[in-house]
């Protein structure tokens, strides 16, 4: 109960949770600071356990504290990585065959387990996980009112525009997003808040647990979760009657088609690409054709000239012009 | 002489009491086996075409079954639900232990299910299949072995009880 207690200052008890015991006591003996801002932590098998933290990686000796050198550390052993998966699965991996070919699962509290180890494909894609073998705890943080900076230029007055966020991968566009939905759903001082409509294909805005989301994604937000995003895009349209869409991360012909089907619906979409610019993702043909249909009325691009998740560039398509100056974070 | 005679009567009425607890054994097993192949076939379902969390899995199987299996499945799904520290294999051969000097459940059923609990819920559905297939063809000969027990020793104890308290009662006289 006191270990309990302790792990929920940092809020990640449903990670603890899926650890055996021993690797359990080394991370809650690891040093305040590190797991306060802790974002991964890293098990595979036959190699030390590594925790990742303020921007850089971490070796854990068995005894908690952090060290150099990997032939000092806590090697991880068969053992371990079993007891991992039979814990993140509840005892019960036929339940999660999927999951485990898709390559993660959610833990409760919307934390993703990133799963490798020998995969066995048949003609329909990967047929089989065996041997997993390293496992990324990923440790989320709902960052609230991540999407003030970016709001000005997404809503004029009821008006929400049909937005596309560029940004290279670890940039923040999930957290970005995520707190859009929520500030659109819940509404805030001088604009009311409309339905919203979430394809969370994998998981990662909503973090979805048996259906539930996870994180705070607003009052007014209905969401598909583990749907394709067209196949998903289309079922929002037909049942759920939103005004906005959010979805991350674009990038097949068929997320083009549902894009305009539900522009031609009259909805609005607000969704992801990974592209470091409005040049680079003018190379690349999906995204080119969005762009040169003028689908989307503001682009913006996240980079981190000012740390990570900075708002580089924010361009209006209708007037043709840029709308940002400088970067602003 | 009327002591000795309700005495040789008690003495006799024990032993065939004796001789038929001792034959009802095999009725037993039979009956254990069958409960459990019918437990394990809910169980199978459940894993197989519904996907259910093995502890849910387990619970809402054990509904079925009564006899001498009931503490097991009761304990596992008590242990798994509390204390998610320990391996499923861990959990179940320690609730299996408390069969191990049951007489109405024979050592072959006993290491069957031993075998058994290695590989519950730790692969893929067609995998568990094939797991639960073996398992119930496993217990399907020790049904029919238990079955020639039966023909073969119950009637055999019930008549020695009997036997064995005229005998004595023979003796005393």
């Amino acid at each position: 109960m006191i270990q309990k207690m302790d792990c929920m200052e940092y809020n990640f008890q449903p990670v603890l949770d899926a650890l055996p015991d021993n690797l359990r006591k080394i991370i809650m003996s690891v040093s305040k600071g590190i797991l306060r801002e802790l974002e991964e932590i890293r098990v595979r098998q036959g190699r030390p356990l590594m925790v990742y933290s303020r921007g850089r990686d971490y070796f854990l000796c068995p005894d908690g504290n952090v060290t150099r050198h990997p032939q000092n550390s806590y090697i991880v052993t068969g053992e371990d990585t079993r007891r991992i998966l039979e814990l993140i699965s509840h005892y019960s991996i036929y339940a999660f065959e999927e999951e485990l070919c898709s390559g993660y699962i959610t833990l409760q509290g919307g934390y993703r387990v990133g799963l490798s180890g020998k995969m066995t494909s048949g003609k329909d894609g990967i047929t089989k996980f065996q041997h997993i073998t390293s496992f990324n705890f990923r440790i989320a943080r709902e960052i609230r009112n991540a999407a003030n900076k970016i709001i000005p230029y997404v809503i004029k007055g009821s008006r929400i525009y049909h937005t596309l966020i560029l940004s290279p991968p670890q940039m923040g566009k999930t957290t970005l997003i995520r707190d859009l939905a929520r500030q659109l759903s819940n509404g805030f001082p001088g604009f009311s808040g409309v339905k919203v409509g979430i394809v969370d294909e994998r998981s990662e805005i909503a973090g979805c647990y048996q259906g539930i989301p996870q994180n705070d994604v607003g009052v007014r937000t209905d969401i598909l979760d583990g749907c394709p995003k067209a196949t998903g895009i289309i079922m929002l349209i037909r049942s759920m009657s939103p005004n906005v869409i959010i979805t991350d991360e674009i990038g097949k012909p068929k997320d083009v088609m549902a894009i305009e089907d539900a522009l031609n619906a009259g909805i609005t979409i607000i969704t992801t690409a990974h592209s470091h610019g409005l040049e680079d993702a003018r190379r690349r043909p999906i995204l080119k054709s969005l762009l040169e249909n003028n689908v989307f009325q503001r682009i913006m691009v996240l980079g981190n000239s000012l740390g990570t998740g900075t708002l580089e560039k924010v361009y209006d398509l209708i007037e043709g012009k840029e709308l940002l100056d400088r970067p602003i974070r | 002489m009327l002591i000795k005679i309700i005495s040789s009567v008690l003495i006799i009425i024990c032993c065939s009491l004796l001789g038929i607890h001792m034959s009802y054994r095999y009725t037993q097993r039979i009956n254990n086996i069958r409960e459990l192949r019918n437990v394990l076939s809910h169980l199978e379902t459940e894993i197989v075409n519904y996907s259910t969390l093995l502890v849910h899995a387990i619970r809402n199987s054990s509904k079925y079954v009564k006899g001498d299996w009931k503490p097991f499945f009761d304990n596992i799904v008590e242990a798994l639900e509390n204390r998610m520290e320990y391996s499923l294999a861990e959990v179940w051969q320690e609730s299996l232990r408390a069969l191990e000097h049951n007489p109405n459940v024979d050592k072959a059923e006993y290491e069957i299910m031993q075998r058994f609990g290695l590989q519950l819920g730790s692969s893929d559905k067609v995998s568990q299949e094939k797991y639960f297939q073996l398992i119930q063809e496993q217990l399907k000969v020790e049904e029919n072995s238990a079955r020639e027990a039966r023909l073969k020793y119950s009637r055999m104890y019930y008549n020695l009880g009997i036997l064995l308290g005229l005998g004595i009662a023979i003796i005393l006289f």
